[in-house]
């Protein structure tokens, strides 16, 4: 009722429009036709178009397939809470368009910054780990252990390409970390930060979290072009193991999901944690292989590796090395590994959710 | 009146699934507990000072206490309450801000709160990407807010501007946009709260229709105010809240009424006035003092009204030669026997209770004569006041037994507020054949509140189906009222318009009858 009034009243000053005064001799004519569903109206008076409508045919009102005011506080268990999650799912992406539009709105370079960063950080990496500490392998060296090699035999090879095609091997841990560090500072603060909003309309709190992880992720998918760029001129050979990133990529955003998601209501109750966490963040970033290898750091030890220890208290040392071997080693990622690499990220998102949707349920009166 | 029922629907939660369809919003026993913690460990002295003290320092109180009611579609209920009543509460529960803390809410179809008008906004985006983002919020996906963009626009007159950051919006055009956005994403419920005083006079008459025409269309209002005309306006139902829980409700009157009662006189008028922008607003078009000039050549003040209340009135001798009436204004729930008495003869009328009567006195009248009634009431020599009935000292109840209320009669009201702090007053309305009308207003301390009584009587036409379309709407049809005026601390009240002419409301006959001459 109220579309057909308001295209009444539309239609009746396109008339008036189109009518013109009444000293104008010519007068427009009305021109009708049907777009899809829509129908449009134009008057042309001397080959111009001076006024046009739109409007919907047969239509009683928008589309209504959403129900998103009906609520009830009787029901509100995991299943309702995710169906809400995804009749939000534009929220999410509007709320990541609009994180990654103001991103870059007031600098001058934009989404460059993104690829520049990265790459001036490479330069000092260069700087400290091969002109001022240089690595003892020959130039001479040979990237290809043969074949039955040894252990000490793969590490020299290793050791050998990272030398070789520094900037690649470098970027494939500068990128993906900073993706971690960012979604996890960011997705943190995205509930506090938006307390203004919580506390006047409802939608889905966990989108917050999401929509800040989602957005960094698509700018470090943007990034992509420059990785696979870097790795091809430099010239380390592309295996078919490469086509295994996707699956990496979205296990790895599924795990920062759950970390900001986590960290974003727990520093609701316990402020103090954006002090804590820049402790923290600084640490994990030497805990975790960006600027060295797994295979630097591996020691036995009464028979346990220092590498297997590191896997297990550190997803994210699991997911560079994933990067690393797909993209940089080119060798098969042992199948139980990257499974469980996976794995780790999907039980770190759902528990982040459940966390979450916990912990959020007084939220309004808690910002 | 139907006090807030409780336990209504305490049906199984787990067998009835389905919301009742013919409910918009339906509360059952609602709770809710706040616990505000007093102060923030702030360093580390304070920490272990705090420590030592115990965690004794929150507070806790319950907002809602057993909330029942229910919003059926397409109808419109008005919440009421002083602050603190639990208004806000609820409208955050129905939002969804808050979850209860025990009861059950069910709300049937989509809630668009007018109190976040442009909260969404990022002033860096542009009004574009704003209506969008915004349109995500209340939970619309692309396609649908396609559907919305191009009546958007229109409705905020902001085609030009569209593209630009909202940071350069003007507060006018960014409340435009806000407001074209929250009224077009097509809500099934709308809530108001005291927010249409924004923006200027044109566009919160544009909102108004809007809202009426929402309401024509069958949607649910819940409508939050403490502006007991607004209330009036809109609604089907009011509740009144007090501490949480439901004092009142039913319709307008009855609940205002109460309303007003509990709050006349009691804490919230007589608090120091600060002037909120609401405030602000409504005063300013209660006032209406530039636009139209209080006092012009042909007007003048006529008279004072009569401030009090007696069982016995004595007259002096009226002039001769003109007609002369006297005005009778019975203020209690009965109908009450006068009788006047002269020299000659004594009369019985029975005065009708709280309407406007007019008697017409007779040659034996004017060598004086005396009034006595049952209880007391309030008299007035007609058309023009006898100087014994004008007091010029201030009091909390005036009374205007019979006012001509013509729009073209120009009838004003001035209160003045001798007082230092604000003060609620109340201007009632009793006409002939109708029901009584209450309307509430702030008097700021100091200063004279003027109000423009055909105008109250009769805002634009929403009154049209509670009566008001007589004076209004046809100039020249008498629509005659006794005028009650309560406030809470003493005010001074006068009475503005033009003068009178011959013309005699048609009241004597209606109202009263002569039920007994005796002649002595």
């Amino acid at each position: 009722m109220l579309y057909s009034l308001r295209y009444t009243l539309l239609l009746r000053g396109l008339l008036l429009q189109c009518r013109g005064e009444s000293a104008q001799r010519s007068q427009g004519s009305i021109k009708v036709a049907s777009v899809g569903k829509r129908l449009r109206i134009w008057c042309v008076r001397e080959e111009k178009v001076i006024a046009r409508v739109r409007a919907g045919i047969n239509e009683t009102g928008p589309s209504r397939v959403l129900n998103v005011g009906q609520f009830d506080t009787a029901r509100s268990s995991l299943k309702h809470r995710f169906a809400d999650l995804w009749r939000y799912r534009e929220l999410i992406n509007r709320l990541a368009a609009k994180n990654l539009k103001l991103r870059y709105k007031n600098s001058f370079m934009g989404f460059l910054w993104s690829l520049i960063n990265p790459l001036l950080m490479a330069g000092v990496f260069y700087l400290v780990f091969n002109v001022l500490l240089p690595s003892p392998v020959s130039s001479s060296c040979s990237e290809v252990a043969g074949g039955g090699a040894n252990p000490v035999e793969i590490r020299n090879a290793i050791q050998c390409r990272i030398n070789h095609h520094y900037l690649a091997f470098i970027l494939l841990g500068i990128l993906p970390w900073n993706f971690t560090v960012n979604s996890l500072t960011e997705g943190m603060m995205s509930v506090l930060g938006n307390s203004s909003i919580i506390k006047k309309v409802y939608f889905p709190r966990e989108v917050l979290p999401i929509s800040t992880v989602v957005a960094l992720f698509v700018n470090f998918l943007l990034a992509m072009p420059v990785i696979f760029a870097v790795i091809f001129f430099s010239g380390v050979p592309l295996t078919p193991f490469a086509l295994l990133l996707p699956i990496l990529l979205v296990f790895h955003m599924l795990f920062m999901m759950g970390l900001a998601l986590f960290f974003s209501a727990l520093v609701v109750y316990f402020r103090d944690l954006t002090i804590i966490m820049e402790v923290l963040t600084t640490a994990w970033f030497f805990l975790t292989p960006v600027f060295y290898t797994m295979e630097d750091v591996y020691k036995e030890w009464n028979g346990i590796s220092t590498a297997a220890v590191m896997y297990w208290i550190n997803p994210m040392a699991s997911f560079i090395q994933t990067y690393r071997q797909i993209l940089f080693v080119g060798v098969n990622p042992e199948f139980y590994f990257t499974l469980r690499t996976c794995l780790t990220g999907l039980v770190v998102f759902v528990l982040g959710y459940l966390f979450f949707i916990r912990t959020t349920r007084s939220l309004g009166e808690r910002l | 009146m139907i006090i807030g029922k409780q336990n209504e629907s305490d049906a199984p939660m787990g067998k009835e699934s389905e919301a009742k369809p013919e409910y918009a919003i339906e509360f059952s026993n609602v709770s809710k507990f706040f616990r505000i913690q007093h102060e923030r460990k702030t360093t580390l002295q304070d920490f272990f000072i705090n420590l030592f003290r115990g965690p004794g320092t929150a507070e806790e109180f319950w907002a809602l206490k057993n909330v029942s009611f229910e919003l059926e579609k397409g109808k419109t209920l008005g919440l009421i309450g002083h602050n603190g009543a639990g208004k806000s509460t609820i409208l955050k529960l129905v939002t969804r801000i808050l979850e209860p803390t025990s009861g059950r809410i069910r709300v049937n179809g989509r809630v668009s709160a007018m109190l976040e008008l442009g909260t969404g906004f990022h002033p860096e985006l542009s009004g574009r990407d704003n209506v969008f983002l915004n349109g995500a919020i209340y939970g619309f996906n692309h396609k649908q807010m396609l559907e919305r963009y191009e009546q958007i626009v229109e409705f905020s007159e902001l085609e030009h501007f569209i593209d630009i950051p909202v940071k350069h919006y003007s507060s006018g055009m960014y409340m435009r946009l806000a407001f074209a956005t929250a009224i077009t994403v097509d809500p099934d419920i709308i809530i108001i709260d005291e927010v249409l005083a924004v923006g200027d006079a044109a566009f919160s008459r544009k909102c108004y229709r809007a809202l009426e025409d929402l309401k024509r269309q069958g949607k649910s209002l819940l409508f939050v105010s403490h502006a007991a005309g607004e209330v009036a306006r809109f609604c089907d139902e009011v509740i009144y809240l007090s501490k949480g829980e439901v004092q009142a409700r039913g319709t307008p009157p009855e609940v205002l009424d109460e309303y007003m009662m509990s709050t006349m006189g009691v804490s919230f008028f007589q608090m120091p006035v600060q002037a909120t922008p609401d405030q602000e607003a409504e005063t300013t078009s209660a006032f209406l003092p530039e636009s139209q000039p209080v006092l012009t050549v042909q007007r003048k003040p006529l008279h004072a009204g009569v401030s009090t209340l007696s069982r016995f009135w004595r007259f002096g001798a009226a002039q001769p030669d003109k007609e002369k009436y006297l005005a009778l204004f019975n203020p209690t729930e009965t109908v009450r026997k006068v009788h006047l008495h002269t020299g000659m003869e004594s009369l019985e009328y029975s005065l009708p209770s709280l309407k406007p009567a007019l008697v017409k006195l007779e040659d034996a009248t004017k060598q004086g004569f005396t009034l006595e009634a049952e209880a007391e009431i309030a008299v007035q020599q007609w058309p023009e006041a006898l100087a014994g009935s004008e007091p010029k000292n201030s009091s909390e109840r005036w009374f205007f037994p019979v006012w001509d209320l013509r729009p073209e009669a120009q009838a004003q009201l001035s209160v003045f507020n001798p007082g230092k702090h604000g003060c609620g007053v109340a201007v009632s309305f009793f006409r002939p054949g109708q029901n009584g009308m209450r309307r509430t207003y702030l008097a700021q301390p100091g200063a004279a509140l003027v109000l423009d009584l055909a105008a109250e009587l009769n805002p634009d036409k929403a009154w049209a189906d509670g009566g008001g379309g007589d004076g209004g709407s046809q100039p020249g049809v008498p629509a005659y009222a006794a005028i009650w005026v309560e406030s809470t601390t003493p005010v001074l009240v006068e009475k503005f318009g033009l003068e009178q002419t011959a013309t005699v409301p048609d009241l004597t006959s209606v109202e009263l009858k002569i039920r007994q001459r005796q002649t002595s």
